[in-house]
């Protein structure tokens, strides 16, 4: 069973397409900080002077020593990024003189300025170039950085918001057509009231009780998408209620505990899944939607929908990719989740062709 | 040739899965005259269904093959190879040239329109008539197909009518077009004796007034007795025998078909075990280990296990708008039965009389209106749930369906071994274990079937599993729901043995329920005849089979099909 589901679910050429863009992003997510060009925690190094640069901008850097020592920890630097040791700033060219180094260091287009710094300050090289393949917002900072660092925002958005809203619908929604009467009165009288509640709207009336901040949307997310999971349990639970083999478990004396576990709920896995993907992108939908509007993750943690944001009125200027660019990821995302989630339900369709 | 309206030539169909490939046709030909009626009788898998499917183009291909043959249908002196033919011509032979009925009414007609405008529908596709004047023929139809007050049906919804005027519905859609060729796909299966018969009057009449020519697909020899001209018997995707209706009873050759005549349970004595298919093939006896012996009589003890009184259960039927009740129901109306111990009872009845809602009431799976079930000194009804579940060990339910009845996600071992977790009885893994394949061996399963899924197997050998599963707490009390009548004859006698050969070994007490009387009368040492809720006739179970009182069981035994040859 588990053989042909495969079989089918790889002969999905959508499927397959979305399972390798989730693959890679999981991938760019855990390793985010040993990927990106800049590490430093939320890849915040802003370079003021090369603010806002298009994609494939590139520039030479002198590297000046920070006076702060930072503990070399790996596990640290994958989970949380490095703190950086040197200052960068950005020079035309530089001459040696002695125990000093003489630059011209890079403020706008045209414009340099003459400055001198102690040889004993300089990193060893003394410059590196720098190639900003999606260019630079508007501190300066890399946007392909941040958009790698940005991954782990949506997707662990998606991830806490499916498994909050799978635990509380499949139980609340499982508990409602299991036993209906009047638990199932009061549960879909709760489920139709937060379902007459616009999702944003409660995402913000939960937002405001929890807080702003990266922890609080995944919640709030979560609490508002339980209910498009339990109102789905809950019909295919009355289905497959019906179906003899539940009568039977009844018959032979198993508890309801058991029925619904070991019975019920592996015989509607497969909508389940289809649901918690489909839910998996919308989360990452919302997420984008409320970091946009402000109340979502707080800078200056990347998200896509803080970076569109933060860049979106470049868009009818010189430089739109600032925001596109965010904007393909969030799409490219949703889209390959909703193709894994079709291609889920006709691979757990058992009639289809093999 | 030049009088046949329909043949078929050497036909080879099969069917591809992934790489493999199942000839599911070996080369048929069957020819059909105009006027006659043709039976295709073999077990489930026998390839008769696909044969008729084949005829309408109507089998999805892939996964289907047509390896070789060709299906000609003459007509007006021309003569269409139907294998070959493009779509549009296949479109205007549906319906209008043949048409077909299908086994399950209660899923072939669409919920959500009436039933007059589905037949409207069938006959202004072939024809360019008014709607009114299709209306007209409609209910000309329903009239011709014998529905009481045609009018009403008309604008009736198809979950408003009873299984028998549905299948009467699909006739008159069918008969719409007047089609040459009427292929009636296992009918009357899924209907009670007395509608079955009235069914196959139906179809006989309406075959002599139009002299068109039927192609009649059962399981049952004894169901196309009377109104066939010739039968095919095929097995396994051959034809193994062919001959006029009286030749196939009187003289049958092919081991086969004395087969399926003589594992009928009303040609033997009760007590007698019934021979099955593989005993006249020759075939490795793997599913039928013991020679054919006579059962001991069941040992009757004189205390009733189980007594019933004045059991009524009624189900709300009409609600005011403040949710009070204002009618019911009534499926079960004011019932008392004694069951001795090691008794078997027959419970009969049509469909819908309660008797399957009475063996529910009986294990509380439904609640009961009103009256008392005494078991074992318990009263059933004031029982809390501790009480039940210790008696949940002692009784037991074998489900009608064998498909349904598994959990599609669960192996088998899995799902014998459950009960005994839940109840506790063995405690080891490993005594489980052992105890579920020797309950796989007794029921003629392998033991490495332990970790397969309930797809896998047969209607038959699934039923084989509901038993293990049912039985293996040793209950002394198990109640039969209709337990062969999704099998075919030839499982039907395998279970039937099956369960005698249990019930000798471990002796339960039995309440047996069916909707034929053939069954019942060679399984059960009474007989009780319910109708509408209510017990008709009770008595010794050759007595109420030989020698019926009330006027209504007497029309159930009529309605049997027999074979008077």
């Amino acid at each position: 069973m588990i053989n042909s589901f495969g079989k089918r679910l790889f002969k999905n050429t959508g499927a397959v397409a979305g399972i390798i863009i989730i693959a890679c992003s999981v991938i760019i997510a855990l390793f985010a900080y040993i990927i990106s060009p800049d590490a430093t925690p939320n890849a915040n190094r802003m370079i003021p002077e090369i603010g806002s640069k298009k994609p494939g901008f590139s520039i030479q850097f002198l590297q000046v020593k920070k006076n702060n020592s930072i503990q070399e920890n790996f596990f640290s630097k994958i989970i949380n990024g490095k703190q950086d040791t040197l200052t960068y700033i950005p020079v035309t060219n530089y001459t040696i003189k002695a125990d000093s180094v003489i630059y011209n260091k890079y403020v706008d287009d045209n414009i340099i300025e003459r400055k001198a710094i102690a040889l004993k300050n300089v990193g060893n090289p003394i410059t590196i170039n720098v190639k900003f393949y999606l260019g630079t917002d508007r501190f300066g900072r890399d946007i392909l950085s941040r958009l790698i660092i940005g991954t782990r925002v949506s997707l662990s958005v998606g991830l806490i918001a499916v498994i909050i809203s799978l635990t509380l619908g499949i139980f609340l929604g499982a508990l409602a057509g299991y036993f209906k009467s009047w638990v199932d009165d009061v549960i879909m009288w709760l489920i139709n009231v937060l379902w007459s509640i616009p999702t944003l709207l409660l995402v913000f009336a939960i937002t405001l009780v929890l807080g702003k901040g990266f922890w609080q949307v995944f919640i709030a997310v979560g609490l508002t998408m339980w209910v498009n999971v339990a109102r789905l349990v809950r019909g295919q639970v009355m289905q497959v209620k019906t179906l003899e083999f539940i009568e039977a478990t009844h018959a032979l004396g198993y508890s309801n505990t058991r029925i619904i576990i070991k019975h019920i709920l592996p015989n509607i896995l497969g909508p389940v899944m289809v649901i918690a993907a489909s839910n998996f992108a919308s989360a990452i939908v919302i997420e984008a939607g409320l970091s946009f509007l402000g109340i979502g993750v707080q800078p200056p943690q990347p998200s896509w929908g803080l970076m569109i944001k933060e860049n979106y009125n470049f868009i009818i200027t010189n430089n739109p990719m600032l925001a596109l660019t965010p904007g393909i990821a969030i799409m490219l995302l949703v889209l390959a989740f909703n193709l894994l989630g079709n291609g889920l339900r006709d691979a757990l369709n058992v009639k289809s062709k093999l | 040739m030049s009088n046949a309206l329909l043949s078929i030539n050497n036909l080879r169909v099969s069917f591809s899965n992934g790489n493999e490939k199942n000839t599911a046709l070996h080369n048929i030909t069957i020819e059909v005259k105009k006027g006659e009626t043709v039976a295709v009788v073999g077990e489930s898998g026998s390839g008769k269904s696909i044969t008729s499917l084949a005829v309408l183009q109507l089998l999805p291909s892939p996964p289907a093959n047509f390896e070789s043959g060709e299906i000609i249908l003459n007509n007006d002196n021309e003569s269409i190879d139907l294998l070959h033919a493009n779509n549009k011509i296949i479109r205007t032979i549906r319906g209008k040239k043949i048409a077909m009925i299908f086994q399950e009414p209660m899923s072939s007609l669409n919920p959500v329109i009436t039933c007059g405008k589905q037949v409207m529908e069938a006959i202004t596709t072939h024809q360019t008539i008014s709607a009114q004047a299709a209306k007209i023929k409609t209910i000309e139809l329903f009239k011709q197909v014998q529905l009481p007050n045609p009018e009403l049906i008309f604008n009736r919804y198809p979950h408003e009518i009873s299984g028998g005027q549905k299948q009467r519905v699909m006739i008159a859609m069918a008969m719409s077009c007047e089609p040459e060729l009427l292929i009636c796909d296992e009918p009357t299966t899924a209907l009670d004796v007395t509608v079955q018969k009235n069914i196959l009057e139906l179809i006989n009449n309406l075959k002599q007034q139009n002299n068109m020519s039927v192609i009649f697909i059962s399981h049952d020899l004894s169901v196309v007795a009377e109104i066939a001209d010739r039968i095919i018997v095929m097995y396994k995707g051959k034809i193994v025998e062919e001959n006029i209706t009286k030749e196939i009873f009187i003289n049958p050759q092919h081991a086969y078909t004395q087969a399926l005549l003589q594992c009928r349970p009303s040609k033997h004595l009760k007590g007698e075990r019934l021979p099955v298919v593989s005993d006249f093939l020759g075939e490795k006896n793997t599913e039928n280990k013991l020679p054919i012996v006579n059962y001991k009589k069941s040992e009757i003890g004189n205390e009733p296990i189980l007594s019933v009184k004045n059991l009524k259960v009624y189900f709300p039927a009409k609600k005011n708008f403040l949710g009070k009740t204002q009618s019911f129901i009534k499926a079960v109306d004011d019932v008392s039965f004694e069951v001795k111990e090691g008794e078997t009872i027959g419970l009969v009845g049509e469909s819908g009389c309660g008797k399957s809602t009475l063996g529910r009431t009986i294990l509380r799976l439904i609640d009961a209106t009103e009256g008392s079930i005494i078991y074992k000194k318990n009263d059933l009804i004031k029982a809390d749930n501790v009480t039940l579940k210790a008696l949940r060990k002692d009784m037991q339910l074998i489900f009608q369906d064998p498909y349904s009845s598994l959990n599609p996600r669960m192996k088998i071992g899995e799902a014998i071994e459950e009960p005994l977790l839940v109840h506790n009885i063995f405690s080891s893994a490993k005594t489980r274990k052992e105890k579920v394949i020797e309950w796989l061996e007794k029921v003629n399963l392998s033991a490495n079937f332990y970790n397969r899924y309930p797809h896998e197997f047969s209607g038959g050998q699934r039923q084989r599993i509901v038993i293990a599963r049912a039985l293996i707490m040793q209950p002394s009390f198990v109640i039969c729901d209709e337990s062969v009548a999704a099998l075919d004859v030839s499982m039907q006698a395998q279970i039937l043995n099956l369960l005698n050969d249990l019930k000798n070994e471990i002796g339960f007490t039995n309440i047996f329920i069916s909707h034929d009387l053939s069954v019942v009368r060679y399984i059960s040492d009474r007989i009780i005849v319910m109708h509408k809720g209510k017990i008709e006739e009770e008595g010794n179970a050759e007595t109420v089979y030989n020698n019926p009182q009330k006027a209504y069981t007497q029309k159930l035994i009529e309605s049997i099909p027999q074979i008077k040859f």
